[in-house]
């Protein structure tokens, strides 16, 4: 029987932990426990920061909001978006695809996972918006780095190190984050009915002009069936370039790429405002792969490449989605088909990139890599740096990779 | 021949790069002083023989006179000759008919004279950076370690207890005894070569004495050869790979906090430098595995190594140290790939800021950070120090632009962090290695993303009768949903300071000044340029000029780029400082940097980097003043605190280095600092990677147990601590 403790204030969790390292106790970190990510792994002991909520500092002028780590991310949105701001790394809500339904889960645990949406190439992943944390080790000290402020050479960078770690160096309690100006208008450039060559073709060209798109994604035909939106074709793929800014600077820019592809013309289209939003929401809320019950990997590589791999596995049964303009393919194989994925995964390594199991049923959790490990050496300055910060190795043990 | 001893005390003083080695934490110059006073009151030591003088003074003008050969020689990358040069002297010393105790006190002597005379090209060649000088010397000294070997070869060395000297070769019959050896044979031997050895490495100071030796204490020969081996092998290493540029510095006048306000001031004199030294070493052909072998080597023995850019940087971050090889990069620069398509360009560290950006210019293409340096700043620096620059608001730091590196540990360990993909994959190595101030690794390669330039920039030059209402106005400007390129606020102080400088063409009847940079495209710039207009009025903006063309936007900038070298103008020495605050605190803080500009009886001008918070006091003094450098260093130490107070941090983007080190504690507590350095422990055990930078020392020593503290003296004393 797992044993949850919730405590409710950053003492409580310090205590706990210290508690924990004295007697060797492995614990595993919960915020809203929305995703079931990473590897699998037994504790017998469960810290849950749910009750660490809380907005401490908004300032929208200062461009910073201070929150408590278990905060629900979509509170802090709400709030966000009544100053006319947002998270410009755009948090995707994992709940579609762990459970079919809606679950942005916790602020600590969009950056323990560092998962951005898709406007990610062009205004940063989510660790590139943290300011600053405040966290317990797994000595049970109380460490933090970092401020409210953008520039901030003081020390290492140390927030950016526990982005996207998964838990296993500290547990988060406050997290201070970067907040911008909401657009005020979207617009999305649709051309339908090419193959990804062209679309990433026209993604790069987009890129090579003073446009500023931000977002590009391809669904080849099949994948956009469940878009309901007046405007968009799903018939055949759809190639998606958003424009974001004041809206008579928007129409000028889609104007603009409208000349640039005016071979495509016969298979242009416009989504304006309201439903552009709601295609890059469900893009990036990967609704594609609602409530999946196969395997769903993360794939990313140099854009160049992207092409190369996916024609590679032309004839298997893969189902994919590719988004930031070439640089991320998301895709899903059946999920006994372990040997699809090991091919996967070599490919990916040899074409300069890395795959993540974002999803998988349990089984797949305990049997594969969760990540991609390409050198021995970062291994070995991972298990290096974890020993720095949890010696025992308590906090979420195995959680990335297993031994650290 | 007369030796003048202060003369060779000034000279050798910090040479001793080997401290490490020696058991004996005893203080040298103390010794010195002691021994000086007790054996040769009149500071002067004499050759005895005439005869070996002549010989010597020969010798020696033999070597002035091949002295141009030499370098010469050297020039051509043929420094085979001086070992030559020497293997003759001692061939003719050798086949010379005087005993071999003779040739033993000629011996000595030779080493002595050789060793001034490279002192003297030391000495010149460190002044002048000159690398072919310091080549130079190291093959002389290379010379040096041949006589003695040759000289000390000597047989039948019992040795006292400490160790062989040389090898037992070739019984020699000669057992005649002469120059005044009171002690028998064998120690007398042993006992000369302890002195010839110690006056290369200068740990002992009885060297120069030739009469009345006494017993060497046990085991300090011992330890004499091991450094002896290693000076040998350090200079080995360099000979095989001498394209590099390793360089052991004299620091003991470089650690003056001097240096610190001269660095900033040498940045054109580093920038001629590397002009001058173009064509004589290109070392940007090599791979990362030289830094492999150096830092290896460096690993298994011991050396500290301080890295170091383009020396451009604000807080000493790559200031060499007395007993640390300070490994510049500045000419590993080439620019190895640039990918239009996946829009990035990858180099290796050394290359400059601007050069990046003007590499990919041609196809409309720029690299963001824009450090004020961007002219002399190597990017391995910017990534070091994660530089930031006017428009780091809109488009990041360093940190946000830096997208794979490829770093050298300093075990010789090498690893890729990142590439040309968009992220990476478990632990954020990348940026925790960017604004890690050269303690975690070697950078060796770079890759950086570029962006397309926008369509169209304009900028506003705005006037304000109080900064209250600029700070106002720039919070009013984000709060309404504009995120300009660059924003920038000047004080009356500067605007008056630069005015008179650059002759911008600024409004002489304000209190301050906000530049505000826009871009993107030409409608959207226009209308943020109303909105922008709107705001200001709103603050009540006495002055307002939009530029017309990019001529008139550039003038705009002038003044304000042109801050520290107005700065400069006007008073004699000044300290940058770089606290960053919330935006919104701008007034409070400023008000209080004048009630501080009072009470130390300083003056200083204000620029402020108001798009992010950064800001920069300019504080002015005069360092012929005994104590305004104190108080300067006070005065800016009491600005960092109060910007911590507020809110704010240490430093926006100069980073800590040395100059903010000890103000570490301001913001962190023990065990923010205990993780850091666990941090660091696991990059680099043994803490050989530019120490004594960013985290104050005493912490280390006592958490990390490594230093050892005799009698509750510290070690390097002389490096101050701010």
């Amino acid at each position: 029987m797992r044993e949850i403790y919730s405590p409710s204030s950053e003492h409580e969790v310090a205590d706990f932990i210290k508690n924990c390292n004295s007697r060797e106790i492995p614990i595993e970190i919960i915020g809203h426990n929305s995703k079931s990510i990473g590897r699998l792994i037994q504790c017998s002991k469960s810290l849950n920061l749910k009750n660490l909520s809380g907005i401490i500092e908004y300032f929208p002028e200062e461009l910073y909001i201070k929150v408590k780590s278990g905060t629900p991310l979509d509170l802090i949105e709400k709030e966000l978006d009544k100053k006319n701001q947002e998270l410009s790394f755009e948090p995707s809500d994992m709940g579609f695809l762990y459970n079919g339904k809606s679950n942005k889960g916790s602020v600590g645990g969009a950056v323990a996972c560092n998962l951005s949406g898709s406007r990610r190439f062009r205004a940063g992943a989510l660790r590139d918006h943290i300011l600053g944390f405040r966290g317990i080790n797994g000595k049970g000290e109380i460490v933090k780095s970092g401020g409210t402020v953008v520039k901030n050479v003081t020390g290492y960078d140390v927030s950016k190190l526990i982005t996207g770690a998964y838990g296993t160096l500290v547990a988060l309690t406050e997290i201070v984050l970067k907040v911008q100006p909401k657009n005020e208008e979207s617009q999305t450039l649709l051309v339908n009915n090419i193959n990804l060559k062209k679309a990433l073709n026209i993604f790069s060209k987009s890129m090579q002009t003073s446009v500023e798109i931000s977002g590009a994604c391809f669904y080849p035909a099949k994948m956009s069936k469940f878009f309901k939106l007046n405007d968009l074709d799903t018939t055949t793929s759809i190639t998606a370039i958003r424009l974001e800014g004041p809206k008579i600077s928007v129409v000028e820019r889609v104007n603009t790429l409208k000349k640039l592809f005016d071979e495509y013309k016969k298979t242009i289209s416009v989504l304006e405002n309201y439903q552009s939003r709601i295609f890059w929401q469900n893009t990036t809320d990967l609704q594609f792969f609602n409530n999946s019950t196969n395997v769903v990997v993360k794939i990313i590589l140099p854009p160049v490449n992207t092409d190369q791999f996916i024609n590679k596995f032309e004839n298997e049964e893969l189902k994919y989605v590719v988004d930031w303009a070439g640089n991320l393919i998301w895709a899903e194989i059946p999920e006994n088909d372990s040997v699809l994925l090991r091919q996967l995964r070599m490919e990916v390594i040899k074409l300069g990139g890395h795959m993540t199991i974002i999803k998988a049923p349990n089984h797949v959790r305990i049997k594969e890599d969760f990540l991609t490990i390409v050198d021995e050496n970062i291994k070995v300055l991972s298990l290096k740096i974890k020993e720095s910060f949890d010696p025992k190795k308590i906090l979420n043990p195995g959680k990335m990779y297993s031994g650290i | 021949m007369d030796l003048d001893l202060d003369k060779c005390y000034d000279k050798f003083q910090g040479s001793n790069i080997l401290s490490d080695y020696t058991d004996d934490e005893t203080n040298f110059s103390h010794n010195w002083r002691k021994w000086v006073k007790e054996n040769h009151p009149d500071r002067k030591m004499n050759i005895k023989d005439p005869k070996t003088k002549q010989r010597i003074t020969q010798n020696f003008q033999e070597m002035s006179d091949c002295k141009d050969k030499i370098y010469n020689d050297l020039y051509r990358n043929n420094d085979k000759n001086i070992t030559n040069t020497f293997e003759n002297l001692m061939d003719e010393i050798d086949q010379s008919k005087i005993s071999k105790d003779e040739k033993i006190a000629n011996g000595i002597e030779l080493l002595h004279m050789l060793y001034n005379y490279s002192n003297s090209l030391l000495e010149h060649a460190f002044e002048q950076d000159d690398y072919i000088m310091i080549q130079m010397v190291n093959a002389i000294i290379l010379g040096l370690i041949l006589v003695t070997k040759r000289f000390f070869k000597l047989p039948g060395n019992s040795g006292s207890g400490s160790g062989q000297v040389g090898g037992e070769n070739e019984t020699e019959n000669e057992t005649e005894n002469e120059t005044g050896n009171e002690t028998g044979n064998e120690t007398g031997n042993e006992l000369l070569l302890s002195r010839a050895l110690s006056s290369m490495t200068f740990s002992n100071p009885m060297s120069f004495s030739n009469s009345s030796p006494t017993m060497i204490p046990a085991g300090v020969l011992e330890s004499q050869m091991k450094q002896l081996e290693v000076m040998e092998k350090m200079i080995e290493v360099q000979q095989k790979q001498r394209l590099y540029d390793i360089d052991i510095r004299k620091a003991e006048k470089r650690l003056a906090a001097q240096d610190i306000v001269n660095d900033m001031l040498i940045i054109e004199r580093d920038n001629l430098k590397t002009e001058h030294n173009k064509n004589r070493f290109d070392i940007s052909n090599l791979s990362h595995k030289l830094f492999v072998d150096i830092l290896k080597y460096c690993h298994e023995n011991n050396i500290k190594i301080v890295p170091r850019g383009s020396g451009t940087g604000l807080s000493g971050g790559a200031l060499p140290l007395a007993d640390c090889v300070l490994l510049g990069l500045s000419k590993f620069n080439k620019i190895l790939e640039i990918d239009f398509e996946n829009r990035c360009v990858v180099t290796q560290p050394g290359v400059t800021n601007l050069s990046l950006t003007k590499a990919v210019e041609h196809n409309g293409f720029y690299y963001a950070p824009d450090p004020s340096s961007q002219i002399a700043c190597s990017i391995g620096g910017n990534i070091a120090e994660n530089s930031g620059g006017v428009h780091s608001l809109k488009y990041g730091t360093t940190t946000n632009n830096v997208l794979g590196v490829e770093i050298v540990l300093m075990d010789g360990t090498v690893m890729k962090f990142g590439g040309k993909k968009l992220e990476s994959e478990g632990y954020d190595l990348l940026g925790l290695i960017t604004g890690s101030e050269g303690l975690l690794g070697v950078l060796t390669e770079v890759t950086v993303k570029i962006l397309k330039k926008p369509q169209s920039v304009k900028a506003l030059l705005l006037g304000f009768q109080s900064v209250e209402d600029s700070g106002q106005c720039v919070s009013d400007i984000i709060s309404g949903g504009i995120i300009p390129a660059g924003m920038e606020i000047m004080d009356k102080p500067l605007i008056k300071a630069t005015d008179d400088y650059a002759k911008a063409g600024y409004p002489k009847d304000v209190e301050a000044i906000l530049i505000v940079e826009l871009d993107g495209t030409e409608s959207e710039v226009n209308i943020l340029i109303k909105r922008v207009e709107e705001i200001a009025k709103k603050n009540k903006s006495t002055y307002l000029r939009i530029s017309k063309n990019d001529e008139e936007r550039l003038r705009f900038w002038l003044g304000r780029k042109a801050a520290f070298p107005a700065i400069g103008d006007m008073s004699p020495d000044y300290l940058c400082m770089d606290g960053t605050i919330p935006r919104k605190k701008l007034a409070e803080v400023l008000k209080e940097i004048t009630k501080l500009s009072q009470k130390h009886g300083l003056k200083v001008a204000n620029c402020f980097h108001a798009g992010d918070g950064n800001l920069h006091p300019l504080i002015m003094f005069d360092s012929n003043i005994k104590s305004e450098l104190k108080k300067a260093e006070k005065f800016g130490a009491d600005i960092l605190k109060y910007c911590v107070k507020v809110g704010g941090v240490l430093t926006g983007e100069h980073g800590v280095g040395i100059e903010k080190r000890d103000l570490m504690c301001e913001m962190f507590n023990d065990e923010d600092i205990q993780q850091q350095l666990n941090i660091k422990q696991a990059f680099d055990d043994k803490s050989l990677l530019n120490p004594g930078k960013v985290y104050p020392i005493l912490h280390r020593c006592a958490e990390g147990g490594k230093m050892h503290i005799h009698k509750g003296d510290t070690k390097f004393k002389d490096i101050p601590r701010f």
